[in-house]
């Protein structure tokens, strides 16, 4: 797995390439407290090039459900093919209004910004 | 037995040869009343005698070890032995023989056979105690040097059957090429090194004594031979007695000289195998499984006696001091302050002498150390320092020995360490086998049939324990309740948080909730204990064998595989659902829901975990798929339970083209 990530036009981007298992999981996650620790509050998670999530992989963005509840953060996952996508919908976190998936980019940010006047 | 033949023959051989003497005494005195016996007979029984007792003592030398203190404290008890006797017959003569009685001659002629008998035995005793000792770690050459010096020894045996006309012309060999050989023969004294410091002396004193008492018997025979009152024939005057004589002269001078000039390098010897007995020491102190500690106490106890030091200690590479010998702990730092002071490199150099590193003039002071570091796997894990009060206490050689024995040490602690590591490890083994048996009896395996439906479930954590779960409940006579999860991740954790799920389903269970109620508390209970990162998916089905219905909740897990007998097709269950824990309120109860079926007799459905659906091709990395299992059960319906798990895990390593499935893997299949 590798992952990179960087700011966009007030977006923090983090794009996740290759398999993410047990072990890459835990390196995800650093990332992912980074830009919490940072104060990235619009988090957009480019899965163009994610070609496996392991359930401890899922874990890692679960996990965040919380502060994105909390107001602290704002997630959307984008870009994912067809396996992972089922993964994720399997699990039920498609319903996840906090955490929206979706197809590209530009509704990725149009999401995020809808759960901002929500609030 | 060949001993006790040779002894036999060497006594007979021996009485005949004095009979012969005794025929030639009568002889003498009475010319013509006595027969005259042929001369050959001299030789037979003479060379009779002396094969006899070599052979005895060839034999009794090849039982003995190669102790060389044992061998000549054997000959030096022989030769006194042989001395004494002689001794006293000579007195007995010189007293007693003074009369001119008819008996007086025999009598003589009786000890003259005595005398040669023991001079005989005692030179061919010694003539093979010394073989033992040349050919000791003797190269080839001297071997057949010595064979040569034999088969020469054999020759003059042959010369004795012949009279003394033809003996002396053509059975004396040329003695100086046999002096020569003895003398190249006589350098090898390889047994010498061997011996300690004491035996040395000791073998000394017995060779000399040796020696002592083959001046007495040369000169002894002579007195005998110059007696000219008796017959006499060849015996002592055989050349293979004076060869014999004159070899174990020269032998026994060679090894007095060796042994006199080993006497000083036998200490350094003694040393040597000091070290290597403490190096061995040392080894074995692993293999007792001792505690590192103690391997840190011998190497320096060992150390400390190998220099001959005055205080030393030993401490750890982040300056905490192990052992102290001979010295408080703040000496220690003073001390350490000064040796870097001096320039110790504990990275790079293996070892540093000073000399005067302390200028105080007080007694007691520390004037010369020895710093060695400890290096094993590459990684500096301490120091060594040996301390002496005289300035300049440390040779090169004791640093060199101490170089080697540090190496030693070294190799000794990391093999004991890797020896505690495989320890550790085979109790971790030993514990997870522990919680594999505790998980499987959390899982009720094989077939179960309770005339409503049939069961058959199967689980296989990657490695010894995993998060897979399934489990089965008889609510009441008609209601039955059955459960699949999937923790996520593998492993240890996962194990605790399966067996987190089935304290949490013997629980829920009693209590006769709807599944998606079910499911709702049971997100509650694992909101609190599951780490934030991890969630379960879980089906729940509760099965209504009165009225042939099934509720059933999904917890974001595999959708079911459904089997329909009456319209012979498979379908998933994609009930809307979401995985435990990882909505940790309330809200969860919105994303759940249960849905009802009625089933027939024949249909079968299929719970299954991702591990077999996520099992990938070796070569394409291709997953195994639900298309795939759709495919597969259309196919399989109809063999027994057994049978569809055995085809289908089958099926799923023919697909991945490997042997193992790197992911726990169930599978749960219900017949009605």
């Amino acid at each position: 797995m590798e992952v990179k990530t960087f700011d966009e036009n007030g977006y923090h981007i983090i794009a996740v390439y290759g398999d993410v298992d047990a072990s890459s999981s835990l390196q995800l996650d650093n990332v992912l407290q980074e830009a919490v620790d940072n104060q990235k509050q619009k988090i957009l998670v480019d899965c163009t090039h994610l070609e496996y999530i392991s359930s401890p992989g899922i874990g890692v963005f679960t996990s965040r459900l919380e502060d994105c509840e909390k107001g602290l953060i704002r997630i959307a996952l984008y870009g994912m093919n067809e396996n992972t996508l089922k993964v994720f919908k399997i699990l039920g976190l498609d319903q996840l209004e906090l955490m929206p998936i979706v197809d590209t980019k530009e509704e990725a940010k149009s999401r995020i910004n809808d759960l901002q006047e929500d609030r | 037995m060949i001993k006790r033949y040779a002894t036999a023959s060497a006594i007979v051989s021996w009485l005949l040869l004095v009979f012969l003497g005794m025929v030639k005494q009568y002889h003498s005195t009475q010319p013509l009343l006595a027969p005259s016996l042929p001369d050959f007979l001299n030789g037979l029984f003479l060379n009779a005698f002396l094969l006899s007792v070599y052979l005895f003592a060839f034999r009794k030398l090849a039982e003995m070890e190669d102790d060389f203190s044992v061998l000549l404290w054997r000959v030096f008890v022989l030769a006194m032995v042989s001395t004494i006797v002689s001794g006293l017959l000579s007195l007995y003569l010189y007293f007693a023989g003074k009369d001119d009685q008819p008996w007086e001659l025999y009598l003589r002629t009786l000890f003259y056979h005595i005398e040669f008998g023991l001079l005989a035995v005692f030179l061919i005793y010694i003539f093979t105690t010394f073989k033992k000792l040349i050919l000791f770690e003797a190269n080839t050459w001297v071997h057949h040097l010595w064979l040569v010096f034999e088969v020469a020894l054999f020759l003059i045996l042959v010369g004795h059957f012949f009279s003394d006309a033809y003996y002396e012309k053509y059975f004396r060999l040329p003695l100086g090429v046999l002096a020569i050989v003895i003398l190249i023969l006589s350098v090898n004294v390889r047994w010498i090194p061997y011996l300690q410091f004491n035996q040395k002396l000791q073998s000394v004193f017995q060779l000399a004594v040796v020696l002592f008492c083959l001046v007495y018997f040369t000169a002894n025979t002579y007195s005998f031979l110059a007696q000219g009152e008796f017959a006499k024939y060849r015996l002592f005057d055989s050349y293979y007695i004076y060869i014999l004589l004159v070899f174990s002269f020269i032998y026994a001078v060679v090894s007095i000289l060796f042994l006199l000039f080993n006497l000083p390098t036998s200490s350094e010897f003694e040393r040597k195998f000091r070290e290597v007995d403490l190096f061995q020491r040392l080894s074995d102190s692993i293999l007792e499984s001792r505690s590192e500690h103690e391997v840190y106490s011998i190497l320096l106890e060992s150390s400390f006696v190998l220099v001959k030091g005055d205080a030393a200690w030993l401490e750890a590479n982040d300056g905490e001091i192990l052992i102290c010998k001979n010295i408080e702990e703040n000496q220690v730092n003073e001390l350490r302050e000064a040796l870097y002071k001096e320039g110790y490199d504990n990275q790079e150099t293996k070892k540093v002498t000073f000399k005067k590193f302390l200028k105080s003039r007080k007694k007691g002071e520390f004037r010369s150390v020895l710093a060695a570091p400890m290096i094993t796997d590459r990684k500096l894990i301490g120091h060594l320092i040996l301390l002496k009060n005289q300035q300049s206490g440390f040779s090169h050689k004791a640093m060199s020995t101490i170089n080697t024995f540090m190496a030693q040490a070294s190799i000794t602690i990391h093999n004991f360490k890797l020896l505690n590591q495989l320890v550790d490890n085979q109790r971790l083994q030993n514990e997870l086998q522990i919680a594999k048996g505790v998980q499987n009896r959390l899982l009720p395996e094989g077939t179960l049939s309770n005339g409503h439906f049939e069961i058959f479930a199967k689980s296989q954590p990657a490695t010894e324990v995993g998060g897979d779960y399934y489990d089965f409940f008889k609510i009441s006579e008609k209601k039955y309740a059955v459960i699949i999860a999937d923790v996520a991740g593998k492993g240890i954790s996962a194990a605790f948080n399966m067996a987190q799920m089935k304290g949490i389903f013997q629980t829920l269970v009693r209590m006769n909730l709807n599944p998606d109620q079910f499911l709702v508390y049971a997100n509650a209970a694992l909101s609190n204990c599951l780490e934030r990162t991890a969630f379960i998916t879980a089906s729940y089905y509760y099965i209504d064998a009165e009225y042939h219905k099934v509720y059933f909740s999904r917890a974001g897990h595999c959708p079911t595989l459904y089997y329909s007998k009456a319209t012979d097709t498979v379908k998933f269950f994609e009930n809307k659902g979401l995985g435990l824990g990882i909505i940790r309120n309330d809200s969860y109860a919105n994303y759940v829901e249960y849905d009802i079926f009625e089933y027939r007799e024949g249909d079968i459905m299929l719970l299954y975990t991702d591990g077999l659906i996520e099992s990938k091709n070796k070569v394409t990395g291709e997953q195994f798929g639900f298309d795939r299992l759709k495919v597969f059960l259309e196919a399989h319906h109809h063999l027994p339970l057994e049978e569809i798990y055995q085809t289908l895990l089958a099926q799923a390593y023919q697909f991945s083209g490997e042997t193992y499935i790197d992911d726990d893997y169930t599978l749960l299949l219900i017949k009605f």
